[in-house]
């Protein structure tokens, strides 16, 4: 099932090579129906994960929906799927973007289609394939399958320093990744050089000493899964990327993709050197809190509307990032609630970030403006777009019945264990979050209706239809978050457990 | 007949010259009938066919009975004084150095019969000449068959890089190859014979146990000796496979040469010199107390070409050039592989060393190949020249975006598990640092290869569509898929390079 979920969009990607170029209508219709299979196939997963039956093989110790063949034994890589909480969790914020995503391009894109849809169909089978991979290796490939069809999504269909931007990207992320790369062979070959099975190699590389190497090896890692997800300093491509992105890409790029660094810190980094992690973990809090602190205000300070909710990301995801210190260095117990807040930070993000993106795209399609100081009274010329920006900006500024919320307040309540009144500079960062958030709001939306934007038109239908699923999903989530922490319990109990172990 | 035993007549050890002999016999038939045959064309194939046929022939030795129980009882079948061996290492080069030649044949046909009318077959014997030489160099444990080899192979070279008479720039080549090549082949010799006046033989066998008798006997006289021959080869040696600092003449060389022979150049002998340089220092000189001291060179070596080939590229307008210092950069990584093997008694340095020249040849070959038709049909040269590809022709828009994201090492192409085998044999043999300037680098090098990405996708272009001829188009697909399935299949592929390695070490 899992193989499906990732190779579907693939497939559907070929078939649609064989469509003739013109036919615009059919290849939305195809990568439609392409994106909507994995969102099919994942719901049985969720419904039946309860009573799915749990690995008990050292190569996927508490995983579900386990797929194992050999691929290269020689060297010990084998094509091995299996999700726990962390990864069915962003599966199935995937397996929703996408769609939506697509979905928000009809119309919006209007060169190159054919070109433009398969590569989104290829990013869907990365991004999944990240998520169920449970080889090192297998886990590599997708991870940078991700990287070329997201160069290009920018560099072609972007704004007007396009280039400039996809190459940034592209950049800091492959630097990022092939010293990753070395990081992860020499923990192989320290493991005994038989598996890149990453559940494998946790069980011996945890029970490493800390030395040089071991240091070297860990900052490695988290140095490429920083620059995605991004944490500050490493976080310089993403306001250029957002702001040059189409708004589809937007979307995706922070609703799913910065998931993929913190994804990858919980599931390779932080189980395979716990013990690293624990004597370092004062540098990842430092900089979770310098990037919550410093996206906030340079948020703040931002003329153009994008670049404000882009630096909004890297101020989230420096909650998942300290939560995860903290995590490294609690006792069990009380580590499984900062992992649990963390992590739900990340959701919650990923669900309100993307219709963040499009509420500013919305404007942008009527206006041609970004700019806030040309913008405003937006309420009495387009009400209803108004208010679901407002709607959005709410959520995420964290407004309590909202998803925001949750995993921030989890977040801050875990973490203070750990740091004591620390968490209180974090707070502070929530606050200035809030002042920007209002600020804007009274910027756009307040205030005497403009002429030059009297009579544009409001919302569409298909907008509609592209905000509602999220934002059901943010009300939903914020009253209820119970289904998400079900999810998770298992996979938190056992993370806290093997980095708890390692820290030993 | 049936009771007549071949075995009196011929000694079954020939079994291990049938490919080469195949080659060699099947070329000799081809010029006869050159001197009758009106359609040159149906000749380049009959040429292709025996290249193929040869490549049969490979098959048929490895897996001929004889041949590998001997190389299973650790002793490989030997002919000509022991000269030429029939083990796993000599199969994968030379059915490598075939296939390199089998797709050269396939993509410059048009080109050949457009530039060369006159010499439109004499082209592809020159060809078949100096892969006699590779296929000799890389089937050989003694230095002076791998010499002859080479020089067989070299002075064909000389003569491909100046086939375009009357231009100015391939003279050049012709002639800065010839005369830099001389040198490097001259530096080479002497520190070979160095080594054989150290330790009176030429055979690597017999090389590598005199090293370990002397070095047993703590007599301390031949190691300068032996040094400043190991030295001077490994000079020699770099030049062939153009690493810095001896590796100046080939950005000229690649320049000025007929597209399709830079094609060649960039990986036909430089996979043959690599093969060669494995031979004689992994076997000669393994003695640990020895490759301490080469690997060290290597590596120094190793980073230089790296450095300087990927800074060098970015600043470069014309794309064969580009190529060139991007395949100086290359031989820079697959000498990391040569250093890790001097640690590494298992084999894994030498198999990363195969498995990389296989996934970078079919990758490099498969740029030539769109090149090759480029340069033919309008002259292209330049990065300029290449703008609007993707547009103008969607096939080779991506096509080169793969070979290049191969040539980087990202997944999931050829390219990416070269270098991952690459830097754990580096990491294992305790190269840290060599596996971190390989990581850099290829980050450094997507700078030159972005340049031409731009221009294809994101630049536009007035020309009209180009439509690949069916040759090229055919060399394109079996690169393509060479790229993708050499890395996502690369079970079997490294079993035999992981295979072949291990009769090396033996």
């Amino acid at each position: 099932m899992l193989s499906l979920i990732v190779f579907a969009p693939m497939a559907m990607a070929l078939l649609m090579l064989f469509v003739p170029k013109t036919q615009e209508k059919l290849l939305f219709i195809l990568a439609g129906i392409g994106s909507l299979i994995p969102l099919v196939a994942t719901l049985p997963l969720l419904a039946g994960w309860s009573g799915a039956a749990v690995s008990t093989e050292t190569y996927a110790k508490g995983m579900r929906f386990v797929e194992h063949f050999n691929w290269i034994p020689k060297v010990g890589v084998s094509y091995t799927f299996g999700v726990d909480g962390f990864a069915i969790t962003m599966i199935a914020l995937s397996v929703l973007l996408f769609p939506i995503a697509i979905l928000a391009s009809y119309g919006y894109i209007k060169t190159r289609v054919k070109d433009y849809l398969i590569l989104l169909l290829i990013l869907m089978t990365g991004t999944n394939g990240v998520f169920s991979a449970l080889d090192f290796i297998l886990f590599y490939v997708f991870w940078e399958i991700v990287l070329l069809p997201m160069y290009f999504l920018i560099g072609i269909w972007g704004g007007a320093r396009r280039e400039y931007a996809a190459i940034k990207f592209f950049i800091y992320t492959l630097v990022g990744s092939v010293v990753m790369l070395v990081g992860a062979i020499y923990l192989y070959l320290q493991a005994g050089g038989t598996s890149f099975n990453i559940l494998e190699l946790a069980t011996k590389t945890s029970q490493l000493p800390v030395t040089g190497l071991t240091t070297f090896a860990f900052f490695a890692l988290v140095v490429g899964f920083a620059v995605k997800v991004p944490m500050f300093p490493f976080h310089t491509w993403l306001p250029d990327a957002h702001v040059e992105a189409p708004t589809p890409i937007s979307m995706l790029l922070a609703g799913i993709l910065l998931k993929l660094g913190s994804y990858a810190m919980i599931r390779i980094s932080h189980p395979l050197l716990p013990q690293v992690a624990k004597q370092y973990a004062w540098v990842l809090f430092a900089l979770g809190v310098a990037g919550i602190l410093y996206a906030a205000l340079a948020a703040m300070a931002q003329k153009d509307f994008k670049k404000q909710v882009a630096y909004s990301s890297v101020n989230h995801m420096g909650f998942f990032v300290i939560a995860l210190s903290a995590a490294s260095i609690l006792p069990r117990d009380m580590a499984e609630v900062a992992l649990q807040g963390g992590y739900i930070v990340t959701i919650a993000h990923g669900i309100i970030s993307p219709i963040f993106f499009f509420a500013v795209g919305m404007f942008y399609e009527r206006t041609h403006t970004r700019d806030l100081g040309k913008l405003g009274g937006m309420f009495v010329t387009i009400p209803v777009v108004s208010f679901m920006t407002a709607f959005v900006a709410f959520a995420n500024l964290g407004l309590p019945g909202l998803a925001g919320f949750i995993g921030e307040f989890i977040t801050l309540t875990g973490v203070y264990p750990a740091y004591g009144l620390w968490v209180l500079v974090a707070g502070a960062g929530l606050v200035i979050t809030a002042a920007w958030h209002l600020l804007t709001m009274r910027n756009v939306l307040l205030g005497e209706g403009k002429k030059e934007y009297a009579g544009l038109p409001d919302v569409t239908t298909k907008e509609k239809l592209i905000f509602a699923p999220l934002a059901v999903l943010t009300v939903l989530f914020g009253v209820w978050p119970a289904p998400i922490m079900n999810l998770l319990h298992d996979a938190v109990q056992t993370l806290s457990q093997v980095i708890a172990l390692g820290g030993k | 007949m049936g009771g007549f035993d071949w075995s009196s007549v011929v000694k079954p050890n020939y079994i291990v010259l049938l490919p080469i002999l195949t080659l060699v016999v099947w070329n000799l038939c081809v010029t006869v009938l050159d001197l009758y045959f009106k359609e040159k064309r149906v000749l380049v194939w009959t040429s292709l066919a025996g290249v193929l046929l040869s490549m049969v022939a490979v098959w048929f030795v490895a897996t001929d009975g004889a041949v590998s129980t001997a190389l299973s009882s650790g002793k490989p079948l030997e002919v000509f004084g022991r000269m030429i061996v029939a083990d796993g290492f000599t199969f994968f080069m030379q059915a490598v150095i075939l296939g390199i030649v089998a797709l050269v044949h396939i993509f410059s046909i048009d080109y050949v019969e457009k530039y060369f009318p006159k010499a439109y077959l004499e082209f592809y014997q020159v060809v078949m000449a100096a892969t006699l030489g590779m296929l000799l160099m890389v089937s050989s444990r003694d230095l002076l068959t791998i010499y002859v080899g080479l020089e067989l192979s070299s002075i064909s070279s000389y003569v491909l890089a100046g086939m375009l008479r009357k231009d100015a720039k391939s003279n050049e080549a012709g002639m800065k190859y010839f005369l830099n090549g001389a040198l490097a082949s001259a530096v080479l010799l002497f520190g070979l014979s160095l080594v054989y006046g150290a330790t009176g033989s030429t055979n690597l066998v017999d090389v590598a146990s005199a090293i370990t008798g002397k070095l047993a006997m703590t007599d301390a006289n031949w190691m300068p000796l032996l040094v400043t021959g190991t030295i001077f080869m490994a000079g020699g040696f770099a030049f062939k496979i153009s690493a810095a600092p001896m590796h100046f003449w080939a950005p000229d060389v690649y320049e000025g040469s007929p597209t399709p022979v830079t094609g060649f150049f960039s990986v036909a002998p430089k996979g043959a010199a690599f093969a060669a340089i494995v031979r004689i220092f992994v076997i000669g000189f393994g003695a640990s107390a020895l490759a301490e001291r080469w690997s060290l060179i290597w590596a120094v070596l190793a980073a230089a070409s790296m450095f300087i080939g990927n800074l060098t590229a970015l600043m470069q307008q014309n794309v064969k050039r580009m190529m060139a210092y991007s395949s100086i950069a290359q031989a820079g990584y697959i000498l990391v592989g040569v250093v890790a093997s001097g640690g590494l008694k298992d084999g894994k340095g030498v198999a990363a060393v195969l498995f990389y020249i296989l996934g970078y040849a079919v990758t490099n070959l498969g740029i030539f190949a769109v090149l090759t038709h480029l340069d033919q049909t309008e002259g292209a040269q330049t990065i300029a020249d290449l703008k609007g590809l993707a547009t103008r022709s969607p096939l080779y828009g991506w096509f080169l975006f793969l070979c290049f994201i191969s040539l980087v090492g990202i997944p999931p192409t050829a390219g990416f598990f070269g270098k991952l085998w690459l830097f754990q044999a580096a990491v294992d043999g305790g190269y840290v640092w060599l596996a971190l300037c390989v990581a850099f680098n290829s980050a450094i090098s997507v700078g030159y290869y972005y340049a031409v990405v731009k221009a294809m996708f994101l630049e536009k272009s007035e020309k009209e569509a180009v439509k690949a001829p069916a040759p090229t188009a055919l060399a394109v697909v079996i690169s393509a898929i060479g790229i993708v399935l050499v890395g996502l299949l690369s079970q079997p592929f490294i079993s035999y390079a992981t295979e072949a390695a291990a009769h090396l070490i033996k």
